[in-house]
């Protein structure tokens, strides 16, 4: 028989609160993808579309009277376009990662057996994945407004605040379904390339399914909601281009995000849990 | 003394195969070998003390609560899972550090209880803490994943199978870091299916075999209770015939077989017969040079339990 005396000490410093949590997640993943040398190649491919522009607007304007060129080029929806489909690309290689790698290496065990719920897992990993998507959609387009402002006299500073509006608004619909929607591809359980291949095929498959539909209902605006894509570029003619009545793609590409994070959470649930 | 861990009745079924049955089971402060083969159900077993798993029969309370149900409560234990092939890229520092942070710990008292941690692991001397997990041996990588466990000083902690895959030098420190554990205060259940590595850290077990609770307590106190094979003990004696004369007179010795070496003996009496051995030796004059019980060992043990 022995006699155990307690001789260690706990923590008494102050704890962070628990809904904080998340940030240790967030940032330990963008540690992770910042320091993968892929990721910062594919960043400086993504980027190379707003440098273009920044640099095509800077010589516009410096050499204006020669070329007789018009700023009002809805450059802006040009480069969404652009950046969109180096989102696609990004969540496919990144984004399809983030919690499959959990599932597959069984790291999830070690997450839920400290005190954050799976809440904190989710926020913590949507989070990371829209900062990624953030950084090829919200900076380089910020970037190219900046320089549009600096170089373009007769830009105001009220249209340029209304452009920032518009680049946030847009940047952060599109990072935040796009990461909801890879993330629940993720929490399958597949392997990330299976992930990342089922991401690009969905698209390509919806695109058709739609175009299909589209001809033979009467060309119905209704069927965006069947394509990410379409819901995408209709969020850029909203902002960019005033098409008011794409503000429907607008709120279904929010709608569809947040159910999917919905779904998400609930299917999180279950792992912290394993009631199956 | 208060117990950490209680089980009653516990059940748990994957689908149509029942991972552990009817596991009735009491836990105190200290060190506790959960032994048994692979597929017995002893992960199955830590899973659910830790919450990641809901029982589906049966009641479970660890540390006064219901594992699964309370997530302040993951602060108060500390799970090493048998799985190790995770945040290859992150260095030792920065994995167990992440750790401590998602367990409430600020910013620089992670940093710092991640180092003395890693200090404790005998894995910061080496500057391997430094390094990316991708570059650790095995030996390493258990005791990085035994790190993430104990930094914020946890009441239970939790180790499935972590001497798995560590080199000599590796499981020895492992083994000595367990016995410190158990001597500050934790209560430490770690799980083989090496029976006797578990031996060098505690006496005290619980094995399992098929989701079936085969047996608890000390070694001595189990193999106590296998009254259907008798305990062998193995003499060297100069005068084998002579001392075996005596001893089949004995009551608690049951049979005496002669070897090159000197005599075995069986008895069901273990304690009686070594008294009895004592007593002749020394009414005859006929000297024991050697005694060894072979069968008093966990392997003997649990080969019994299983075999029958």
């Amino acid at each position: 028989m022995s006699i155990y005396v307690r001789r260690f000490s706990r923590y008494e410093g102050k704890l962070e609160p628990p809904r904080g949590r998340f940030r240790v997640i967030l940032l330990a993943e963008l540690r992770r993808i910042f320091a993968d040398k892929w990721w910062r190649r594919f960043l400086f491919g993504a980027a190379m579309p707003a440098v273009m522009m920044a640099g095509w607007l800077y010589l516009m304007t410096t050499f204006q009277e020669a070329t007789g060129a018009e700023l009002d080029f809805p450059f802006f929806s040009v480069l969404f376009g652009w950046q969109f489909s180096w989102l696609g690309i990004m969540q496919a290689w990144f984004g399809a990662s983030m919690i499959t790698g959990d599932m597959q290496t069984k790291a999830l065990s070690l997450y839920f057996t400290r005190p954050i719920d799976a809440t904190q897992y989710l926020l913590g990993k949507l989070g990371a994945t829209m900062a990624l998507a953030l950084t090829i959609t919200w900076i380089p387009s910020l970037l190219v407004a900046v320089v549009q402002y600096s170089v373009a006299d007769h830009l105001t500073f009220g249209a340029f605040a209304e452009n920032v509006w518009s680049i946030t608004a847009c940047s952060m619909g599109a990072a935040f379904t796009t990461s909801a929607l890879i993330l629940l591809l993720s929490s399958t359980g597949l392997s990330a390339r299976y992930v990342g291949i089922t991401w690009l095929g969905a698209f390509v498959f919806l695109e058709a399914i739609r175009g299909i539909l589209y001809e033979s209902t009467g060309r119905s605006e209704a069927l965006d909601v069947l394509s990410l894509a379409r819901l995408l570029s209709g969020s850029v003619e909203y902002y960019f281009l005033g098409a008011s009545h794409k503000l429907g793609s607008v709120i279904t590409l929010w709608g569809v995000g947040a159910l999917l994070t919905l779904i998400l959470r609930i299917r999180l649930s279950g792992f912290e849990k394993a009631r199956s | 003394m208060t117990a950490v861990i209680t089980t009653e009745r516990l059940s748990r079924w994957y689908g149509q195969v029942i991972a552990l049955n009817d596991v009735s089971v009491t836990i105190e402060q200290g060190i506790v070998g959960l032994l048994g083969p692979n597929g017995a159900g002893k992960s199955t077993f830590l899973r659910l003390v830790v919450g990641l798993m809901r029982p589906t029969s049966g009641a479970l309370r660890v540390l006064g609560a219901v594992p699964a149900d309370e997530i302040a409560w993951r602060r108060r234990f500390g799970y090493c899972p048998e799985h190790d092939n995770f945040y290859e890229d992150m260095t030792g520092l920065e994995f167990v550090e992440t750790f401590a942070r998602l367990s409430g710990f600020a910013a620089g008292d992670a940093r710092r209880a991640a180092a003395k941690t890693l200090d404790r692991v005998r894995l910061a001397e080496s500057d391997y803490a430094k390094k990316q997990i991708r570059q650790y041996s095995k030996g390493m990588r258990q005791k990085v994943k035994i790190a993430q466990a104990l930094v914020h000083e946890p009441e239970l902690v939790v180790l499935d199978e972590p001497l798995t895959g560590a080199d000599p030098v590796s499981r020895h420190e492992i083994n000595e870091l367990l016995k410190e554990l158990g001597r500050a205060g934790h209560t430490v259940v770690v799980s083989s299916h090496v029976l006797h590595e578990v031996e060098r850290v505690t006496q005290r077990f619980i094995l399992i075999d098929k989701g079936r609770l085969l047996a608890e307590g000390t070694v001595g106190e189990i193999r106590a209770l296998i009254d259907k094979h008798p305990h062998r003990i193995e003499l060297s004696t100069p005068d084998p015939r002579g001392l075996a004369a005596r001893l089949v007179a004995e009551p608690t010795v049951v049979s005496v077989n002669i070897t090159e070496s000197g005599l075995t003996l069986e008895t069901r009496e273990a304690d009686g017969c070594y008294a009895a051995i004592g007593r002749l030796a020394g009414e005859s004059g006929i000297p024991v040079l050697r005694m060894v019980s072979p069968d008093n060992n966990l392997d003997a043990v649990f080969r019994y339990l299983t075999r029958g």
